[in-house]
């Protein structure tokens, strides 16, 4: 668990140097989503894929319900949506056990209702209220679940990236085998402590998949203004780190995908950075209208829809369309009640500004 | 139980290890803590006892291995973590302010943070801007960090002990030149509990606040004595470094250093104004008469002493004048200074204002912020083994000498230095004998007569507070009416408030016979007449000339009485008459803050009225609050002659007369 003794990789010495860099070749845009051709699925990979639908049509329904509450001014502040990118989310998670541990963004609904928190303490708590999954005192971009070891939704882009190597410290530490998975976007693939982060879970071995959802955009600001890589994965290479790039249009293919990773970091591997591309059908926030790209692009991406794919998959493959639509009511039922609750708790007493400063 | 002298690194090490040995859950991590054993060395030994699971070195990345700490401590455990400077954790700032205060908050109390960020911080010897950085007030400002600056080894050990075991974030900023410090600490395991302050030395006349290295200062400062001279007032502007006050002991032989100290402050005013002095010098004879004056008037600001210098040149060509200027000033030297009571338990001037504020009142004495010129004890010179050899030979007070050594230690050169300038006797400072000084005729009548009085004399006080506000108002419209009906050239006659209170008593007087009585042994002799004495401080002393007849004449005459009986009294020029056979006095003591006193009854009067100044005061009036103007008065009465009841309306007629003083000038 100490420090690897000696690195064993090292990049030939030839006294010349290389020069690789070509600006002229770098893109200037976005990458498109490649087409991939539906295919059918069976067995135990056909389970997991409608379980992983229903799961991915909670957040997209979630997500739907809370956008129309803040835009009905049931609620205010930040609002991040998911909607688009569930298969990243849905994908990763369904590879780590129900003991591993999650750390998140400011973008964190999706990851929240994966790892199994209540969706009526989490619309509570986007609604402000005591019964909220924080009491009232996080909001959108704070949830947390010492239960489901959920290490909270972290506003400070990237700042979580050091807290998921502490967290895979204490793995080490206490001689478990469980493993953590610390979501990030790429615009915080560009700040100090990603970096750090990076290089001490390396340097200790600790068993941490970085997971870089790529949508392309920091808010609105392109990849190709911000990035000096085309693929954040690459940067794995200078903390001599496991590496992945890949579509998260599929949330079978990512499950399959991630899984591979966490069960190496679970066998003591060490780390990996996995850039995964995704998109957001939304702006950035509920205040964001998302001028800065054009319509084809959002029209060519919404094409590949993960909800979309894997309700088709579904379909090729078999399963009864009664059966997709029942899980649609039942999670509309679901989101009915938890929206009613929320609307129907209390908001903390001013008094709870002052509570859980210090810790007793 | 057992006490053992450690330093404050040890004190560090031991609390560390102690924590570490008591529960798995504590780790230590940091940049050079295990192999190099700590860059200041507090986690000497560490590595050898724990192993390289629980001390961690890591690569210079404060914000990741901040993070990291804050990431283990919401999986329940304790890390240690260190800053190698307190000046580095500035690139985790983030880590600190937003992750480790906020979790538990954020979390809804569901993720306590216990970790401890520790290393040293304050400033150091010769580090530059960007390694010599208090930073505590920051942290401070951030609710869910709790800071800590121990002082001492003891505090170190306790404190550090109880902040790796709290469940919250501790910022713990051990003082970078304080690790080789030593003291006392308990051999057995002890806690300190946070958040309380410790006492370490009782005063009662205000509170120095302080925490890591500034307790040291604050404890030098203690044991540097009492102020035996001020070189400057209160508002003072003087430049940094220039000295401002003498510390010593008691009745100590101080001249040495005070001709120093004022040379150094002289240097000091003149060195940012070279031009200013050097246009003045062309007058020598008033340079001279004006410097004389600000040498033994210490107290004369920069700003006045150039006000003086001009006032003297005004009257300069009369060589008599400025001769009357020294011995005036020669006099005032000889008083006691009232304002600047040396006091043994006010010992220190900082910077901080709220004591620099403070009113000059209650014995309190408010210095400017600059520099108190220490006599330093001789444990806390630096000088040379060769400078200390020499003073030892030649029996000089190092602690005199002014070092130019490194870091002001007193090189050789010094002490040479200061016997050049010292040609006689040793540099030991000479304890000022006793002086007897023999009783002058008044200072023998002063001493019998209240002597007596207080011995004979039952005496009860009353005391009550008058609205100020209207005889103020009167007196400032009667004195603008007579300065606006002064012709020109004619000298302006001015009312005083004593004026308008003498007069008010004096017409109380007639309503209540009593209290204008003496106690005669066999009966009690009302007088006919109201003669009020007003008491005047003379040199040597005080007297008590009378207004006779104070009821019957006029305000104006009054007022022109007592000027002139008071400035006669000044003078030594009363007749004795003017000073015996009273009935009443008073007693003023207003214009010198006081606010309110007791005075002794002058034998054979029933009564005296003791007067305090002007104060400020908020008064609720129709439900809000306002501020007036209030004067105190306490009334001191023979109980033979004068009872409570009897006095007290007595003093509200007084009132009366204070808070509707027209009645004053109408008569009564």
């Amino acid at each position: 668990m100490t420090s690897r003794e000696c690195r064993k990789i090292r990049l030939p010495t030839t006294g010349q140097g290389v020069l690789l860099r070509n600006v002229k070749e770098r893109s200037h845009s976005i990458p498109l989503p490649e087409e991939i051709p539906i295919k059918k699925v069976q067995g135990n990979d056909r389970d997991l894929l409608l379980k992983m639908y229903g799961e991915m049509l909670m957040i997209r329904r979630f997500e739907e319900t809370a956008a129309k509450a803040y835009a009905q001014g049931k609620f205010g502040g930040f609002c991040h949506l998911y909607i688009g990118q569930e298969a990243v989310g849905v994908g990763a998670l369904n590879a780590l056990r129900e003991d591993d541990y999650v750390v998140s963004t400011y973008r964190d609904h999706g990851h929240a209702l994966q790892r199994g928190l209540d969706p009526a303490a989490l619309l509570a708590e986007l609604l402000g209220k005591k019964t909220g999954i924080v009491q009232g005192k996080g909001g959108s971009m704070h949830f947390f679940s010492k239960e489901k070891n959920f290490m909270g939704g972290h506003g400070i882009v990237g700042g979580h990236v050091a807290l998921a190597s502490g967290i895979g410290w204490s793995i080490r530490y206490r001689k478990k085998d469980n493993v953590c998975i610390c979501f990030f976007g790429e615009g915080a693939a560009n700040i100090g402590a990603f970096h750090e982060g990076l290089n001490l879970a390396s340097l200790w071995n600790l068993p941490v998949i970085f997971i870089c959802e790529n949508n392309h955009y920091s808010m609105g600001t392109p990849e190709y203004r911000s990035l000096s890589v085309a693929d954040v994965s690459i940067r794995a290479v200078a903390y001599d780190m496991a590496r992945d790039h890949f579509s998260g249009g599929d949330v079978l293919d990512v499950e399959q995908k991630v899984k591979k990773y966490v069960d190496a970091a679970r066998a003591g591997e060490g780390p990996a950075l996995l850039e995964i591309s995704t998109y957001r059908f939304r702006g950035h926030s509920m205040s964001d209208p998302a001028k800065y790209r054009t319509k084809d692009e959002v029209e060519t991406y919404k094409k590949m829809d993960p909800l979309r794919r894997a309700y088709d998959t579904l379909m090729e493959s078999g399963v009864p369309e009664k059966d997709l639509a029942r899980m649609e009511s039942e999670v509309s039922h679901t989101l009915e009640q938890a929206l009613e609750f929320a609307e129907k708790s209390e908001v903390p007493p001013p008094s709870d500004l002052y509570t859980d400063i210090y810790a007793p | 139980m057992g006490k053992t002298k450690i330093s404050y690194r040890e004190a560090i090490r031991r609390a560390i290890f102690e924590e570490m040995q008591r529960d798995k859950d504590v780790f230590l991590m940091g940049e050079e803590v295990g192999y190099y054993e700590g860059a200041y060395k507090a986690t000497q030994g560490l590595l050898k006892e724990f192993g390289e699971e629980r001390v961690v070195d890591t690569p210079i990345s404060e914000q990741g291995f901040a993070g990291v700490g804050i990431g283990a401590a919401m999986c329940g455990l304790r890390p240690i973590i260190e800053f190698m400077t307190w000046n580095f954790s500035l690139v985790a700032f983030d880590q600190l302010y937003n992750n480790a205060a906020k979790m538990f908050y954020m979390s809804g109390g569901q993720f306590p943070i216990p970790v401890t960020f520790r290393g040293p911080g304050g400033a150091g010897g010769m580090l530059a801007a960007q390694h010599s950085q208090a930073l505590e007030s920051l942290y401070l400002h951030c609710p869910g960090l709790k800071v800590v600056t121990p002082s001492t080894p003891h505090d170190a050990l306790g404190l550090l002990k109880t902040s790796i075991r709290d469940n919250n974030p501790v910022v713990f900023i051990e003082g970078e030149v304080l690790y080789n410090v030593t003291g006392e600490v308990p051999e057995e395991e002890f806690l300190i509990p946070l958040g309380q302050a410790d006492l370490k030395k009782e005063g009662k006349d205000f509170s120095i606040i302080c925490w890591s290295r500034g307790y040291h200062f604050a404890l030098e400062a203690l044991d540097s004595g009492i102020l035996l001279a001020t070189l400057a007032e209160e508002g003072d502007r003087l430049p940094v470094g220039a000295p401002m006050g003498v510390l010593g002991e008691m009745g100590e032989e101080i001249s040495d250093i005070l001709e120093k100290a004022k040379k150094d402050l002289e240097q000091a005013k003149n060195a940012p104004a070279e031009e200013d002095s050097s246009g003045k010098s062309q007058k020598t004879s008033e340079a001279e008469s004006s410097a004389s004056k600000s040498a033994s008037s210490p107290s004369s600001q920069s700003s006045e002493s150039a006000d003086s210098s001009e006032a003297t040149e005004s009257s300069g060509s009369s060589p008599a004048d400025s001769d009357a200027a020294k011995t005036s000033a020669a006099k005032k030297e000889s008083q006691p200074r009232s304002k600047l009571k040396p006091s043994a338990d006010v010992r220190i001037s900082s910077p901080e204002k709220p004591i620099l504020d403070a009113p000059a009142q209650n014995g309190l004495i408010a210095l400017p912020a600059h520099r108190i010129l220490f006599k330093k004890s001789k444990a806390n010179v630096r000088a040379t083994p060769l400078a200390r050899r020499i003073a030892k030979e030649k029996n000089l007070d190092l602690s005199l000498m002014e070092p130019t050594g490194r870091g002001g230690t007193i090189t050789e050169d010094d002490v040479n230095e200061f016997q050049k300038t010292r040609p006689t006797g040793g540099g030991n400072l000479q304890i000022k004998p006793d002086r007897k000084v023999e009783l002058s005729n008044m200072r023998k009548v002063i001493a019998s007569r209240l002597h007596d009085a207080k011995n004979n004399i039952p005496h009860f006080y009353l005391t009550v507070e008058f609205n100020a506000e209207s005889i103020l108002k009167l007196r400032k419209s009667l004195n603008d009416d007579l300065a606006a009906m002064a012709s020109e050239g004619q000298e302006v006659h001015k009312f005083s408030l004593n004026d308008l209170i003498t007069r008010a008593v004096a017409l109380s007087l007639q309503r209540h016979p009593v209290v204008n009585s003496s106690w005669r042994e066999d009966h009690v002799l009302e007088h006919g007449n109201i003669d009020i004495g007003i008491a005047v401080a003379i040199d040597g002393g005080l007297i008590t000339p009378y207004v006779r007849n104070a009821d019957q004449i006029s305000l104006m005459q009054l007022s022109r009485k007592a000027v002139d009986l008071v400035s006669r009294a000044r003078s030594r020029k009363l007749k004795p008459d003017e000073f015996t056979n009273g009935t009443f006095t008073i007693s003023n003591l207003g214009m010198f803050g006081i606010k309110e006193f007791s005075a002794i009854i002058n034998e054979p009067e029933a009564a005296l009225l003791a007067v305090g100044g002007i104060v400020d005061k908020p008064v609720v009036k129709d439900g809000s609050i306002i501020i007036e103007k209030t004067i105190t008065m306490t009334l001191s009465c023979d109980h033979r002659v004068v009872d409570g009841a009897e006095g007290a309306r007595f003093l509200q007629t007084l009132k009366g007369f204070i808070e509707n003083p027209y009645n004053l000038i109408v008569g009564s």
